[in-house]
Parts: C-alpha cells; sequence; structure tokens
C-alpha cells in the first residue's frame, strides 16, 4: 500500500468509528422504537405489541411489533427492500422504506428494570 | 493520453461504451453476492476506476453518465429517490477519486486509495442527503453501517482494481491506444 492508501483507510476508519461514536452509543434512555414519517416522529415503548401504521407519499407502511422484535408487515413501495430487511431486536438497528420515507429504528440503552413484586 | 481534449472523440467511443457495459456487468454481478438488501458493494465502480489512467475527463464523465443510468435500469430504480441518492453517490465518488488522481503524485495513491476515498465520498453523501431531504436527522444511524461497509467494499474493489491494472494485458493494450 501507498502512502495515501494508508491515509484514505485510516479517515474511512475514524469517520467510521466516530459516526458509530455518535449515533450509536448507549444512552440511559429506556430502549423505543421510533418511526418517522413525513407526519412526523413517533415513540413508541419496545415492549408494546401493536401494529403501527406509517403513512407515507406511497400509502402505508405497517410496522409490526411483537415480543420486542420489529418488522414490516406490509408495504407499497415496489422493491420491497423494507421487507427484506428482516427484523430488529436491539438499540441501533433500523428499518428503511426509502420510496415511502418510512424510517424505523430502535434507540435507548437502558433495559429499563422493573420490579415485578414487592416482598417485605 | 490526449488529456486537454474538452470532447469526446468519435473513435474513441466505442471504448467508453464498452467500458460502460462493463459497469452494467458489474453492476448486475452484485446480485451474486449476499449483502444486506440495502447496501451496494460498488463492483460498477471497477471499470470506472481503471479508467482514470487513459479516459479524459469528458470521456470520463460519459462513462459516469452510462454507469449511473444503467445502473438504474438494471435495478429498476430510475426516476425514483434511491436513483437521486444513487446518482449524487456516484458523482461525489467520482469528482473525489479524479481530484485525488490528478492532485495527489501516481507514486503516492495507488487505485486502492482513491477506491477507498471515492467510497468514502459516495456513501457520505448519500447519508447526508437521506437525512437531509428524505428521513431526517434520525437516520443518521445508517452512517456506521453505510461508512463500514463501504469501507470494506472500497479496500476490496481498490484491490482488485490494483490487480487488474498490474496484470491485465489487454488494459495495457488499451492504455497504449491499440484496443483490440
Amino acid at each position: 500500500m501507498k502512502p495515501f492508501d494508508i491515509v484514505f483507510l485510516l479517515l474511512s476508519l475514524v469517520l467510521t468509528a466516530g459516526s458509530a461514536w455518535t449515533v450509536l452509543a448507549p444512552t440511559n434512555a429506556p430502549l423505543r422504537l421510533e418511526v418517522q414519517t413525513d407526519a412526523g416522529l413517533y415513540t413508541y415503548p419496545l415492549d408494546s405489541d401493536q401494529d403501527i401504521s406509517a403513512t407515507g407519499p406511497l400509502g402505508t407502511t405497517l410496522v409490526h411489533m411483537e415480543g420486542r422484535s420489529v418488522h414490516v408487515g406490509v408495504s407499497p413501495c415496489a422493491n420491497k427492500v423494507c421487507l427484506a430487511m428482516g427484523t430488529i431486536r436491539q438499540s441501533g438497528q433500523w428499518l428503511a422504506c426509502l420510496p415511502n420515507h418510512v424510517f424505523v429504528r430502535i434507540t435507548g440503552g437502558s433495559t429499563e428494570a422493573t420490579i415485578d413484586a414487592g416482598v417485605f | 493520453m490526449p488529456a486537454s481534449s474538452k470532447k469526446v472523440a468519435p473513435a474513441r467511443l466505442p471504448l467508453v461504451a464498452f467500458f460502460g457495459a462493463l459497469s452494467l456487468f458489474f453492476a448486475t454481478l452484485e446480485y451474486l453476492f449476499p449483502t444486506p438488501p440495502w447496501f451496494r458493494l460498488g463492483l460498477a465502480n471497477l471499470p470506472l476506476l481503471l479508467a482514470l489512467d487513459f479516459f479524459t475527463l469528458p470521456e470520463l464523465l460519459l462513462l459516469l453518465l452510462l454507469k449511473v443510468v444503467g445502473q438504474g435500469i438494471v435495478n429498476g430504480t430510475l426516476a425514483s429517490q434511491a436513483f437521486l441518492l444513487s446518482s449524487s453517490g456516484s458523482l461525489a465518488s467520482f469528482v473525489v477519486m479524479y481530484a485525488v488522481f490528478r492532485l495527489i503524485p501516481k507514486g503516492w495513491v495507488s487505485l486502492v486509495g482513491l477506491s477507498l476515498a471515492g467510497s468514502m465520498a459516495s456513501n457520505a453523501v448519500q447519508v447526508g442527503l437521506s437525512m437531509v431531504l428524505i428521513f431526517g436527522p434520525a437516520s443518521g444511524i445508517i452512517a456506521p453501517w453505510f461508512l463500514g461497509l463501504g469501507t470494506l467494499s472500497g479496500l476490496g474493489i481498490g484491490w482488485g482494481a490494483e490487480i487488474l491494472k498490474r496484470h491485465s494485458r489487454w488494459l495495457r493494450r488499451v492504455k497504449l491506444g491499440q484496443s483490440s
């Protein structure tokens, strides 16, 4: 490798690590699902089971949440890349439907420990 | 190399078209490799990388146009926002690769460095556009994935292009203007 090959490789690695540090750093916020559409940003607790209708320019993208996992169930787009992206379960994972302007991501890092029972 | 010419010489058009066809072939070949559905390896850039050495700027721009439109047809994304992202990424990548190729002496950078620089520019522009024009700031979360995988693919494509450049007798003949 020549000198500037190494420079560009290091620059690429620094950019990757820097962006990862910026957007994937764990936070104390509870795990939640964010659904971004043209109409705005909607937030849901990750442990809720429901179908979310996200409306975009092509129609409605159906986002299915069940058992702390999320996938796109139905999409009006042509290529169905969002369906092919499969299921996401962890903070930092995402799904996107580019033609319908729907972006789904899991954020937060805390598992938000809950008390099942108290004993005195 | 006729670097100063401002037009594409008619005699050179078949060679540019052939490299455009090679780009399309590589764009189709990508489907053989298992990748995340939202990620393109960028194999179609390989002919563009190789052509930097012996095409003039107008010829390179024509090749870029053939590559971008051809990829849009192969992927079925022509006239969509995916095409806008892809073509912007390709243009950014080309501008950076061409600038690096022209400004940095050849002994200091190989096709590996050019490919890495182009990949970085392409992915940064695509992530930026998706944040600004399409999905909003939340989509910044895709940046590490695009940049990380882009680094790997840029490294691989640059390495492959460098091997072809060193060992292909056909390329050597093309460079000398004796295309068969």
